[in-house]
């Protein structure tokens, strides 16, 4: 879908009538990119299916109030992402753990977790992937399995892109690094 | 797909070995998960549209104008039931010494002379005798007329009287 049909989907939206159809529209549209983006930052299937639950109903509330200064792609991915590091966070608090304990807490249940389908070379690459600090991990994951654009991470990051390219260089080499370490 | 490209050149330049592992996306979800996820969601959104009117109403009235008036009325209400309660109770207690009062107080009986209530009971009932001779002895019926008289008397008084 082109951005031409999150305007039509906004247009609906704003039509009282049509609103209900209208998110529906956006759900399906969106639903998998965003689970798959929150899994990537939380791990488990669970608590990535309660965040993009919470991320869909935030939107809805306040899609009223979407004034078209950015793309609603970026909108929605900004909202995700906040909500899963927001998630993340909490669990820091909640357990008193410093930065390093809730990754490698996400590290061990990777191999726990009943819908992980990669294979060993896979893990530990996942493994690698949760070492880096939060950042350089969103980062990488956006770009090397979500494949955006420099330009959209910097809408949706609030990061400038040369910082982007640099982050994504130093988590490409560590991850390297890592992986062929072990 | 031209992004897709300029990402596989730029991790090959980047990392040539980290190229060579195949990109695939390891996280799975539940049989139909996303058929599911959508009416989970609506379901989410109504309940909480039900919340989020009633979180409206709880903000309504945390505004001081809201709560005062909320107050007031829960108090008068409070006083009502109070007050309306208590004339209850007042009223069912004077009626209940009311009739005890009654049922206990013997001045009323004692007051009462029997003599006198019998004499009077008695004198009564002379009287009607001696009305009833009256009849008879100034009448100009016959004694069937008579009999019919008081057959008819009797029988009406009786009726009168059940």
């Amino acid at each position: 879908m082109s951005n031409t049909d999150d305007l039509e989907i906004l247009k609906q939206f704003r039509d009282k009538n049509s609103r209900n159809y209208a998110f529906s529209l956006l759900v399906n549209k969106y639903k998998q990119q965003i689970y798959f983006h929150i899994r990537r930052i939380v791990i488990n299937h669970d608590d990535a299916d309660d965040i993009t639950q919470n991320t869909f109903i935030k939107i809805f509330e306040n899609l009223h109030k979407f004034r078209e200064d950015s793309k609603l792609y970026t909108w929605i991915y900004r909202i995700a992402t906040n909500e899963a590091l927001g998630h993340l966070k909490s669990k820091r608090n909640r357990f008193f753990l410093p930065f390093i304990d809730v990754e490698s807490q996400l590290s061990n249940s990777l191999k726990e977790t009943d819908f992980f389908t990669g294979d060993e070379i896979q893990l530990k690459l996942q493994q690698a992937i949760l070492k880096l600090p939060e950042k350089q991990r969103l980062v990488f994951n956006m770009r090397y399995y979500e494949e955006m654009k420099y330009d959209q991470m910097s809408e949706i990051l609030g990061t400038s892109v040369g910082a982007l390219k640099a982050s994504y260089h130093i988590a490409v080499k560590k991850i390297e690094e890592s992986v062929m370490q072990n | 797909m031209e992004n897709k490209d300029n990402i596989l050149i730029e991790i090959e330049e980047m990392a040539a070995n980290l190229s060579k592992i195949k990109k695939e996306n390891v996280f799975g979800t539940p049989n139909q998960y996303f058929e599911e996820l959508s009416s989970n969601i609506q379901k989410k959104i109504n309940v909480s549209s039900r919340e989020s009117r009633l979180i409206k109403i709880i903000h309504l009235f945390q505004q001081p104008q809201y709560s005062v008036a909320a107050t007031l009325i829960v108090i008068f209400l409070i006083s009502g039931i109070y007050l309306y309660k208590n004339k209850q109770e007042q009223y069912s207690q004077h009626k209940n010494i009311y009739w005890d009062e009654i049922l206990n107080d013997n001045t009323i009986v004692d007051k009462v002379d029997e003599t006198l209530l019998v004499e009077a009971y008695i004198n009564e009932s002379e009287t009607v005798m001696r009305v009833d001779e009256d009849v008879v002895n100034q009448s100009d019926m016959s004694e069937e007329e008579l009999s019919d008289f008081f057959d008819k008397k009797y029988v009406n008084d009786i009726f009168i009287e059940m």
